[in-house]
């Protein structure tokens, strides 16, 4: 799974901001805002990745138990499909 | 139709269809040949803003009825936002009015009283205030503040002045019963910005826009004022932000 082209993530003051850009700035004008384990997963997910990846990549960044990661990553790639974030 | 205008330091060369956007610059041209960058209108622009106006400002019919030459202005505007990010410089939705020199703006969403409450100032201080921008001012981040400019992009009641003064403070106005102003962090300010600065449509101009506000929310005053429209809510706001 991949997000899909035209967003941005940016700190703004300390937050983690995600902005519609270009095609994706018509189709949504709000913004996201992600806690810091969202935007850890949100910059892997620019490009193509496998849950157990991003499983992975949670285990060795945070002190975190594997299925605690597991769930974690399944509720945001959740989230992500839901908001159409995702490339199919 | 060529002309070289001087706008937030910048020499832009307009190229355009119609007369008007040269009639509502003509303060702004200079005499200055080498340009900064240049930008030059299509009837297919012209027809890009009139379809972006239907959709924002008449949702229920979808028809735009403004003339191609005022919608050209946009158009005009437009392609200039687009290049200002590159000179630490973004356009930002606000009425904008200085007092002995420095600026203050109003930031909020169409119809809130942006140009009412600054219009009481103007009231108040009289000769002192000097209406900067009353609608689309530019703002440009420097490493310690920030300068705001007075545009020809300046609102229904055509209030600017082709000058520019340093940026103390940036207020979110909001209506209310009583004249109230408390301070506003960063974290609770950068949303309004997000709407009310103008989002290029070029990704790297974008960033450079993001980069911009997180920089610009550091270094300006940020406050949040709820107000009425007597005269006092100008002096409530005026005490408070002058620091």
């Amino acid at each position: 799974m991949k997000l899909k082209n035209g967003f941005l993530l940016k700190e703004l003051a300390g937050d983690h901001v995600v902005v519609p850009v270009g095609q994706a700035a018509l189709d949504l004008r709000g913004m996201i805002t992600l806690n810091e384990t969202g935007a850890f997963l949100w910059e892997r997910l620019q490009t193509g990745q496998t849950e157990d990846a991003l499983v992975s990549a949670m285990l060795e960044e945070y002190d975190v138990a594997p299925d605690i990661a597991r769930k974690d990553v399944r509720a945001f790639v959740e989230m992500l499909r839901q908001q159409q974030l995702l490339e199919d | 139709m060529t002309t070289i205008y001087k706008i937030a330091e910048r020499n832009i060369r307009v190229t355009s269809l119609h007369a008007y956007v040269h009639r509502l610059c003509g303060a702004y041209q200079t005499d200055e040949t080498a340009v900064d960058f240049s930008v030059s209108v299509t009837q297919a622009d012209i027809d890009f803003e009139r379809e972006k106006s239907a959709q924002e400002q008449h949702p229920d019919t979808g028809l735009c009825t403004a003339p191609d030459d005022y919608l050209e202005t946009l158009a005009v505007y437009r392609q200039i936002a687009e290049q200002m990010p590159r000179y630490d410089t973004v356009l930002i939705h606000g009425s904008c009015v200085a007092v002995d020199g420095i600026g203050y703006l109003f930031v909020a969403p169409s119809g809130t009283g942006k140009s009412t409450h600054t219009r009481l100032w103007r009231e108040r201080f009289s000769e002192r205030a000097v209406m900067i921008n009353d609608d689309k001012p530019l703002v440009r981040v420097t490493e310690t503040g920030a300068v705001i400019y007075g545009t020809p992009w300046d609102g229904k009641h055509r209030l600017s002045t082709n000058t520019a003064v340093p940026l103390k403070a940036i207020c979110r106005l909001e209506r209310g019963d009583e004249n109230r102003i408390v301070p506003m962090t960063a974290k609770e300010a950068y949303p309004m910005f997000l709407q009310q600065a103008y989002r290029p449509a070029d990704v790297a101009a974008t960033e450079q826009t993001l980069t911009l506000i997180d920089r610009l929310i550091t270094r300006v005053g940020l406050w949040r004022l709820s107000c009425n429209m007597d005269p006092e809510a100008a002096l409530v706001a005026y005490d408070a932000m002058k620091g």
